[in-house]
């Protein structure tokens, strides 16, 4: 009795697959909806057609026939949000043991079976760059994820091609973490101390592998330098191969770090929350660096005492390209709310506006020639609303990632998990998430150390 | 088989019948005595030499300790013991791929088994730059120096009808290289193949770096690549020493010499489906052979599996399963309500329902999905024999006694008897390399049969004779179980009543405290206290065939829960504490059940 209806049930989830992946590869066309391109204005009435998980056209009335049409009619098409500064998706955020940890990178540890792809998803976003957390001065390295929702392998959601990126931290956290214990930093000099030192110890390392190759050709019985994977990492920011994201509130440690990126000729710098950006926009603006901030959040703890609304808003009319995170698994839903925010504090255009959690994100992450705008030819990440999505309204009715439907309002069932753990609990209690996981596991850590034995 | 045939085999049971009363005595195995005879035949049995090739009414011969005939025309010679017994099953010796079997966890984890007592870090270490003890970096550990000949799962497995198991030391990131060792009383010179594998888990070190998966895989390359560089630099120094600089000698590195020369596969503990995916990244990274240790959910991934070119040693874990009743007595929970209805719903993908308008609909929606998921997990080993991978067994995360249990349990969903039997005998078999030596029965082959009462895999047989390295082990059948009464869960606990001594070690530190249980009107109560434990009620205490289950509160650290086994007045198990992990404890009667469970208390 029970074995049939397991087959039954079998055959039903083989009917109806648990994630909506229904049109791999295959084309889909979205008719007459208000276009919002961000690049290249407003386009009424227009037609998107997608093939091979591209764009592959945009106009009216194209005609084109598509495995998949999709009426836009008094709907918004806007290209897919991307959150520049998300922790969601991971196994563990922090290797919180070492005041540098640049050899471990988030790719390794991307969980594809995190409810929060899905819920992101539910909320218009179809890219996050997944971080390591602020407990060190020089943390792991980044991954940039398409939400490709329902893939089991996990190298399935990393954007092929994404340049590498690494955290940094300022401030507090590597403080309070590493200090704590007895170790650098314990003070603002002290993190300063950690990236000089870093930075020096990479150069020497390149400038002695470098010397190695070169000579090992005459003599291959050269005795090699050390192996440190470590220092290879910072050897690539030296090199300009990884962009730099730092978690960063407070104007001075914000020069403090241009300071020592220019002493040792880093130029690709994102600062992230970056709360008091605004005192140093033209600083920002001059070097190139960018800034990836909150809407409206400050106040959460004394460095971040200080800081305004208006923040977006400035550091864009200043020249910096500026986008809206959201650093929370419950505000990446919403991310359209919070760029919209940004008109009243500051009046920016519906496209700035846009800008801040589509193309701006993009060229922080070094993806903007193939994301972040609606152009013939870039990756068919695409959202449509119910309405402007600058509207309080506003709903995100289908989210597709590469031309595949991977959130629709309208089959939107109950339970999305992609796999089950037969010994889970299934309680009637109010779900308990924990949104920030900035500090997981270091804090887990300090915990452990100041309060064990 | 021909007519000509069974009548021979019929005479040859017969004579063996009349020799075997006359003149073998009764020999039994498991002493340091001499044995009689270093012969021993089994006949009339039905053999599988192989899997899926079984003879009938055959004959087996062992002598000193390697397979001299098999076959259904072979002669008894005539100082064998014959082993004997109607229609009895004879198996290769089952092999172990993967587990701790004659390996004692380390009770403290002192420093030789890569914990140390100063788990807690001393103030001038640093956490970023530890000793590699510390860190549980320790590849050049061997298994076979922590094998103990009185470890109890040596013989409890081999009642299973293991003969040779591939056992690793206990330990972190990296506890050492793993032995493959035949499963005789004096273990340590059972060793088959010393130091055939490094071992590899995704377990951080605590408080110290790596701590976590990406750490751990950092530490890894990091390693695995200045080995390389070694092992270069070695070589042209073994060349010729003049003009460079002594090799370091540095034995953690020296340890990945035979990984990188592709003499020595990594077995990668992999139990989630996460970390398989993570093994094979390292694999694809470094390019060692690769070995997947413990794996579970394995059904999710069927086809990387198959395309992976990696080894599979399945776990035999089974979950628990969580429909058959309300255990841990959650009475108020949708978990317990409607059961049964729950199981005959089928699970409905599509189901839509706001949460507060129909609770007991969506309760039950879920735990069709919980029930799919768990015959899915059962049905693992049925669904990649159905993919073609071939694949072994991992006891690392079982008890002895649900070792068959568990394979029955695999065999009753799906997986086939001929699968099973390759999956304890000629895969581990090529997986370890030990293909020539072990996993068939053939001439020339170790001296390792499983003689079963019946089919190995029919509830009610039992292994009967197992024969190791060409050593006797005579087992007796299994006590019937006690006919249940209806009132059997509170005599059952009544055995538990006392008031027990508790031992722990969290994090290099014994805490010792008390327990005390109480049966009143068939149900159990409880107290548990501590050195710094102020006396808390027990949660939902549970006793049963032996095992002791409760949860109970620790102030700031939460919900914590006891899993022990107890036989007469002593136990072992573990108290799990949430965030931290479980520790070993050990559990000891000092008072009751025989007094008065009332005086016990007062």
């Amino acid at each position: 009795m029970m074995k049939t209806i397991f087959r039954v049930a079998f055959a039903i989830l083989l009917l109806f697959p648990v994630s909506a992946r229904a049109q791999d590869g295959g084309s889909l066309l979205i008719r007459n909806a208000t276009v919002l391109t961000v690049t290249n204005g407003t386009l009424e009435g227009t037609d998107v057609l997608v093939r091979n998980g591209k764009i592959a056209a945009i106009g009216k009335d194209l005609g084109a026939s598509a495995d998949r049409v999709i009426d836009g009619s008094g709907q918004f098409l806007m290209p897919g949000i991307i959150d520049a500064h998300s922790h969601i998706a991971l196994s563990s955020v922090n290797e919180g043991s070492s005041p540098v940890t640049s050899e471990v990178t988030m790719e390794d540890v991307v969980d594809p079976f995190d409810i929060a792809i899905y819920r992101a998803l539910a909320g218009g976003v179809t890219i996050s760059h997944v971080m390591h957390g602020s407990a060190n001065v020089i943390g792991g390295q980044n991954e940039t994820i398409k939400h490709r929702y329902g893939a089991k392998n996990p190298d399935a959601l990393r954007m092929e091609g994404a340049p590498r990126t690494i955290k940094f931290a300022l401030g507090e956290n590597p403080t309070r973490v590493h200090g704590s214990r007895g170790n650098q930093p314990s003070t603002r000099m002290g993190v300063e101390m950690v990236f000089r030192r870093t930075f020096t110890d990479g150069k020497r390392y390149m400038e002695e592998w470098d010397a190695y190759r070169r000579d090992s050709k005459k003599n291959p019985r050269l005795v090699p330098p050390e192996y440190n994977l470590r220092l290879e990492t910072i050897a690539d920011i030296l090199r300009g191969e990884i962009i730099v994201h730092c978690h960063s509130y407070r104007a001075d440690e914000i020069l403090m770090l241009l300071n020592v990126l220019k002493d040792f000729g880093v130029k690709k710098i994102v600062f992230q929350h970056v709360n008091e950006g605004f005192k140093v926009a033209p600083e920002l603006a001059s070097y190139g660096a960018m800034a990836s901030v909150f809407s409206d959040w400050w106040a959460y703890k004394f460095e971040v005492y200080y800081s305004t609304a208006y923040n977006a808003a400035i550091l864009t009319r200043n020249g910096v390209v500026t986008s809206i995170n959201s650093d929370s698994e419950e505000l990446d839903r919403h991310l359209y709310h919070e760029a919209a925010k940004t008109q009243k504090y500051g009046g920016l255009s519906d496209d700035e506006a846009l800008s801040l959690i589509t193309i701006n994100p993009a060229r922080q992450l070094g993806i903007d020639d193939r994301t972040g705008s609606i152009e013939i030819g870039k990756d068919a990440d695409l959202v449509l609303f119910n309405a402007h999505p600058l509207s309080i309204y506003a709903v995100p009715e289908i989210t597709v990632v590469d031309g595949v439907v991977e959130f629709d309002r309208e089959a939107d069932a109950d339970d999305m998990r992609i796999i089950v753990d037969p010994e889970s609990e299934i309680t009637d209690t109010h779900l308990d998430l924990e949104y920030h996981r900035c500090m997981e596991g270091a804090a887990d850590l300090d915990w452990l150390l100041s309060d064990a034995g | 088989m021909n007519s000509s045939l069974l009548k021979f085999a019929v005479r040859g049971t017969a004579a063996v019948l009349v020799v075997a009363a006359a003149i073998v005595p009764r020999a039994h195995g498991q002493t340091d005595e001499r044995p009689v005879t270093n012969a021993f035949a089994v006949s009339g049995a039905t053999v599988q030499t192989e899997p899926g090739k079984v003879l009938r009414n055959a004959t087996v011969v062992v002598r000193d300790g390697i397979i001299t005939a098999v076959g259904t025309d072979v002669a008894i010679p005539y100082d064998a013991r014959i082993l004997d017994g109607d229609s009895l099953f004879v198996y290769a010796g089952f092999i172990d791929g993967i587990g701790h079997i004659g390996i004692p966890e380390p009770r403290d984890e002192g420093p030789s088994q890569g914990g140390g007592r100063n788990q807690g870090r001393t103030s001038d270490e640093n956490p970023a730059d530890p000793s590699n003890e510390r860190a549980g970096i320790q590849p050049e550990r061997s298994a076979s120096d922590f094998l103990d000949k009185d470890d109890k799962s040596i013989d409890a497995f081999r009642k299973q009808g293991i003969a040779i198991a591939h056992s690793v030391p206990h330990g972190r990131m990296l506890p050492g290289q793993g032995s493959v060792v035949s499963l005789i009383d004096d273990i340590s010179g059972g060793v088959v193949a010393g130091d055939a594998t490094m071992f590899m888990q995704f377990q951080g070190a605590r408080g110290v770096y790596p701590g976590t998966p990406m750490g751990i895989m950092a530490k890894f390359r990091n390693l695995y690549r200045q080995a390389e560089l070694n092992k270069k630099w070695e070589s042209n120094y073994r060349d010729n020493p003049n003009g460079i600089r002594r090799p370091p000698n540095d034995a953690a590195l020296d340890a990945f010499f035979p990984v990188i020369a592709g003499t020595q596969p990594v077995v990668m503990k992999a139990d989630d489906i996460l970390t398989v995916y993570r093994a094979l990244r390292l694999r694809d990274d470094l390019g060692f052979q690769l070995v997947l240790a413990g794996v579970e959910q394995a059904s999710e991934m069927v086809t990387d599996l198959a395309t992976s070119n990696a080894a599979v040693l399945l776990t035999l874990k089974m979950p628990e399963e969580k429909d058959k009743g309300a255990k841990r007595g959650k009475a108020a929970t949708p978990d317990s309500t409607g059961e049964k209805a729950a199981a005959r719903t089928p699970y409905n993908p599509g189901f839509r329902t706001n949460s507060y308008a129909d609770v007991d609909a969506e309760a039950a929606n879920l735990k069709s999905r919980r029930a799919l998921a768990l015959a899915q997990y059962k049905e693992t080993a049925a669904a990649l024999e159905k993919a073609g991978v071939p694949f072994g067994f991992s006891t690392m995360d079982i008890k002895a006694s649900d070792f068959r249990k568990n394979l029955l349990e695999m065999v009753k969903v799906g997986l086939s008897k001929e699968a099973a039997v390759a999956a304890l005998t000629t895969n581990p078999a090529r997986i370890l390399g030990i293909d020539r030596a072990a996993g068939t029965i053939a001439s020339g082959k170790m001296g390792n049969l499983v003689i079963s009462s019946g089919d190995y895999f029919e509830e009610k047989s039992y292994v009967k004779f197992m024969l190791v390295d060409g050593r006797l082990f005579e087992y007796d059948a299994p006590e019937k179980k006690k006919v249940a009464s209806k009132d059997s869960s509170v005599t059952g606990a009544a055995a538990v009543a006392g008031t027990w001594r508790y031992l722990t070690n969290v994090q290099g530190e014994d805490y010792v405290g008390r327990i005390e249980i109480s049966v009143a009107a068939g149900s159990i109560t409880g107290i548990i206290e501590g050195d710094r434990l102020p006396e808390t009620a027990m949660i939902s205490p549970t006793f049963d065939s032996g095992s002791l289950s409760f949860d109970f509160m620790v102030p700031e650290i939460g919900r914590s829960h006891v899993e022990a086994d107890i036989d007469g007045d002593s136990g072992s198990g573990t108290i799990t504490l949430p965030g931290l992990g479980a520790f070993s404890t050990t559990f000891r009667r000092t008072s009751g059940p025989d007094q008065d469970v009332s005086t016990t208390l007062e």
